[in-house]
């Protein structure tokens, strides 16, 4: 528990510097949950796969979106790309999962709110309201928080520090592209063999199976938040800071 | 007494570069220059010590705590000032100090005001709006007043004017007057290395040359002007000659011989730091 306190203390110092900047990404975030909203029943009849990416998107990498340059990843020399405040940290006597901590917080604090309002305002404004009853459109709301955390939780770890080839310029956009076509192709798989996308069956396992779909949820994000955690302190010993 | 910092067979590698086998013990109250050329493996020695960079082989224990085990209490212990600054630029000085100040127990912000004053640090600015000088000023009074047993500066005068060189060596000299403290200080400038340094310790392109006490050192070197023609064989101690004029690295042994054979010198000189730490780095430089 005095970690996190401690950790809270140290965001308290990017929070005072990232105002401007949560506000641009929840607004950024805001404006692909507006087309969540609008597009929703053309996705339902029609299968729309980009409205499949860009939930991808706004639940597995949402705080890419702008952050101050000295608290965001970014190349500090030749093959070593990590966020400038974490190397400050790193020099000051704050233990290693003080220094996590402080990331997972910063990253909760980039999506969370946002994604959390996009649903409710996407469960209000659309027919979803018809199809989930509140119950399962809590499960529905777990489905997707706990997707932020196992998959969204390498935004944090990336901020933590990388060192090799493929996080320099070329090696981060092969990997980009390779993701892309990899996640574009699976989701229209998942079209082409079932009838719909990711989100669509979200929404029937939230209806038909609510407690089953809270309870892999969970136990995703519980092994999601393990392995990020060890991966990040791993990473604070073996990686090279300078 | 226990060693405040203990390094045992430390080797690292970065690339094709090769630092170690290091051995190193620094005591209580001493002040060592980590002294080498450009690329000799200093930076990267600090930053093993810090925890930055994991060696390949080799311990290095701070008051006894492994600094690689999981027990991270011992970065308390140290007070590091890097040579390039990281992810201060978004704060001022004024949130540095709010930052910093409250993780080591024995700040002392009498110092830092001192320090403040001294080198006219506007504490109000964002540190990335800062000159370079400034910067490492503002780097310095956020380091030296954590009061920590040990305290790492990695080129701490290389962008500051000559009267704020002075006023840090004498903020150093009264910061070691306070007790069993010590300083690892490595740097190119010479005046710091001797007003400040008791111990050096050299390194050659990732090779240690040596851990030498400082007084010792400087008497181990002697110039001799010859009168005479000096024979054609090498004397005892000889480094070097250039004319009539004589380099030793054992003046006792070379002063035997030239009494010996009845040969005489005009004049005997001490080396100055910086012909010492060249002959250090470099064996084959004529002086």
């Amino acid at each position: 528990m005095n970690n996190w306190r401690a950790a809270f203390q140290l965001t308290k110092w990017e929070i005072k510097n990232s105002a401007i900047n949560l506000l641009l990404a929840y607004i950024a975030t805001g404006v692909v949950a507006f087309i969540f909203i609008i597009e929703y029943v053309a996705y339902l009849e029609d299968g729309l796969v980009l409205y499949d990416l860009f939930f991808v998107i706004v639940f597995g990498a949402a705080p890419l979106f702008p952050k101050p340059k000295s608290f965001e990843a970014q190349h500090i020399q030749h093959r070593f790309l990590a966020a400038p405040v974490v190397v400050l940290q790193k020099h000051l006597p704050i233990k290693d999962i003080v220094i996590i901590y402080s990331r997972l917080i910063m990253h909760s604090l980039y999506t969370i709110p946002v994604q959390l309002s996009a649903l409710v305002i996407l469960y209000f404004a659309t027919p979803l309201h018809n199809t989930l009853s509140i119950g399962s459109f809590l499960a529905f709301i777990i489905i997707w928080l706990s997707f932020s955390i196992y998959i969204g939780y390498f935004v944090p770890r990336f901020s933590i520090g990388l060192r090799g080839f493929w996080i320099t310029n070329s090696g981060l956009g092969i990997l980009i592209l390779i993701l892309l076509f990899v996640i574009t192709f699976g989701l229209t798989l998942i079209h082409v063999i079932f009838d719909h996308g990711i989100v669509y069956w979200s929404i029937m396992a939230a209806r038909d199976y609510p407690f089953l779909s809270i309870g892999l949820s969970i136990i995703l994000a519980t092994i999601g938040y393990i392995f990020w955690k060890r991966n990040m302190q791993k990473a604070l010993k073996t990686v090279m800071f300078e | 007494m226990d060693p405040l910092l203990y390094i045992e067979n430390l080797e690292k590698d970065v690339d094709d570069f090769h630092l170690g086998p290091v051995n190193l013990t620094i005591e209580p109250g001493t002040i060592t220059a980590l002294i080498g050329n450009n690329g000799s493996g200093k930076s990267t020695l600090l930053k093993l010590i810090m925890n930055l960079a994991q060696p390949e082989m080799g311990n290095i224990k701070v008051n006894n705590l492994l600094v690689h085990g999981n027990n991270e209490s011992w970065k308390k212990l140290i007070a590091y000032q890097p040579q390039t600054i990281i992810g201060w630029d978004p704060f001022t000085g004024n949130a540095l100090k709010e930052m910093i100040a409250p993780l080591y127990p024995n700040w002392d912000e009498t110092l830092f005001q001192k320090m403040v004053d001294l080198f006219n640090i506007p504490l109000h600015k964002k540190f990335g709006k800062l000159s370079q000088g400034v910067q490492q000023k503002l780097n310095l009074a956020l380091t030296i007043p954590r009061n920590t047993p040990l305290l790492i500066l990695d080129e701490p005068t290389s962008y500051m004017d000559i009267p704020s060189k002075k006023i840090l060596i004498d903020l150093l000299v009264d910061w070691m007057e306070a007790g069993d403290r010590s300083i690892i200080i490595a740097s190119h400038q010479i005046d710091d290395i001797r007003k400040l340094s008791d111990y050096l310790f050299v390194l050659h392109d990732g090779e240690v040359i040596g851990h030498f006490e400082k007084e010792e050192l400087m008497e181990r070197y002697a110039r001799y002007w010859i009168s005479e023609p000096l024979p054609e064989a090498p004397i005892p101690g000889e480094v070097s000659r250039e004319g009539n004029v004589l380099l030793s690295e054992n003046p006792e042994a070379t002063e035997s011989y030239l009494e010996a054979n009845n040969t005489r010198w005009n004049n005997r000189s001490s080396l100055e730091m910086d012909d010492v730490i060249t002959l250090l780095l470099n064996t084959t430089t004529t002086l």
